[in-house]
């Protein structure tokens, strides 16, 4: 189903639309034959919408289908390209979480990150492996 | 660089050098204190991760816990004679190219109380309690339900035919 919302008409060439007016047919002046007269003439290839509402405010539109899919397609295209990028993240932390611009460093480097207990931690670690290596 | 060139390539993530260095200025404060030893029982276990030891066991997904099913724990403690009071999660991925070395990435060490250690971990790889890993990776695609028998579905959003009589809405 489409939506209401045009969050995504930001930066997308066209969506401003320049202004134009309609006739707003009453919602208690809308007859059953309408409907058939409406569906008639998109049969012969007309498009225009009919629009109705309360209160003289455009509340909803009977537009031909066709011209419905061609909405839901430029929504569906809106949010695909909305949401490339938030995938491609989304899929890269799932794969290499938490891994963006970090380097690989031996534990006796990242002890000494840390402050003074941590240098004499890889101090005596280095000392360690040394006499193991000694042996 | 002074050390040789290990055969696995230690990846400290940015939450992992915060839990440590939170330890390590407890550890300052209190001088042969617990967060002391933890700290060194901790750093040797690291050690010995980045040397290939393997863990204490690989998880399995809980429903309750975020999905840890690709990741190790290595259970540690400051007290030799307690049951090891922290947990530290890593997880080991294969080179991307011939000639690399293994990495073995470390997420958490936190306390094993309330699975804290696992929550941690989750929480840092963005996987949300509850779901699978198949589940997080199927996000990635496109979320169709189910279409209902009465409802018509159109195909990649096709302009359907005019002629076609059995169109319903609901």
């Amino acid at each position: 189903m489409t939506h209401n919302s045009n969050a995504h008409d930001n930066g997308t060439l066209g969506a401003e639309l320049p202004k134009f007016s309609v006739n707003v047919v009453p919602t208690d002046r809308l007859r059953r034959e309408d409907l058939g007269t409406m569906l008639n003439r998109y049969r012969h290839g007309e498009i225009t919408p009919l629009i109705f509402g309360d209160d003289n405010k455009p509340e909803a539109a009977i537009i031909p289908f066709a011209a419905f899919v061609r909405l839901m397609k430029y929504d569906h295209a809106a949010h695909v390209h909305a949401e490339a990028p938030f995938q491609a993240e989304l899929s890269r932390r799932i794969q290499e979480p938490d891994a963006s611009g970090e380097a690989g460093m031996t534990i006796e480097e990242l002890a000494e990150s840390l402050g003074p207990l941590g240098q004499q931690w890889a101090d005596e670690h280095r000392a360690a492996q040394q006499e193991k290596r000694d042996e | 660089m002074s050390e040789r060139q290990p055969a696995i390539r230690l990846l400290p993530t940015t939450g992992l050098k915060q839990d440590l260095q939170t330890l390590h200025d407890a550890a300052v404060m209190h001088p042969h204190g617990p967060e002391d030893r933890l700290l060194r029982v901790a750093l040797n276990q690291m050690g010995r991760i980045q040397q290939g030891a393997p863990s204490t066991h690989p998880l399995e997904y809980m429903p309750s816990y975020p999905d840890l099913s690709d990741c190790e724990t290595t259970y540690v403690g400051a007290d030799p004679n307690a049951k090891p009071s922290h947990r530290i999660v890593w997880r080991e991925r294969a080179p991307q190219c011939p000639g690399e070395p293994v990495t073995r990435e470390i997420f958490a060490l936190g306390e094993r109380a309330n699975g804290q250690a696992y929550y941690m971990a989750g929480q840092r790889l963005g996987r949300p309690v509850g779901f699978t890993l198949a589940e997080l990776a199927a996000q990635r695609e496109p979320i169709a339900s189910p279409s209902r028998p009465r409802k018509r579905s159109i195909s990649s959003f096709e302009t359907p035919s005019m002629s076609e009589p059995d169109l319903q809405f609901e």
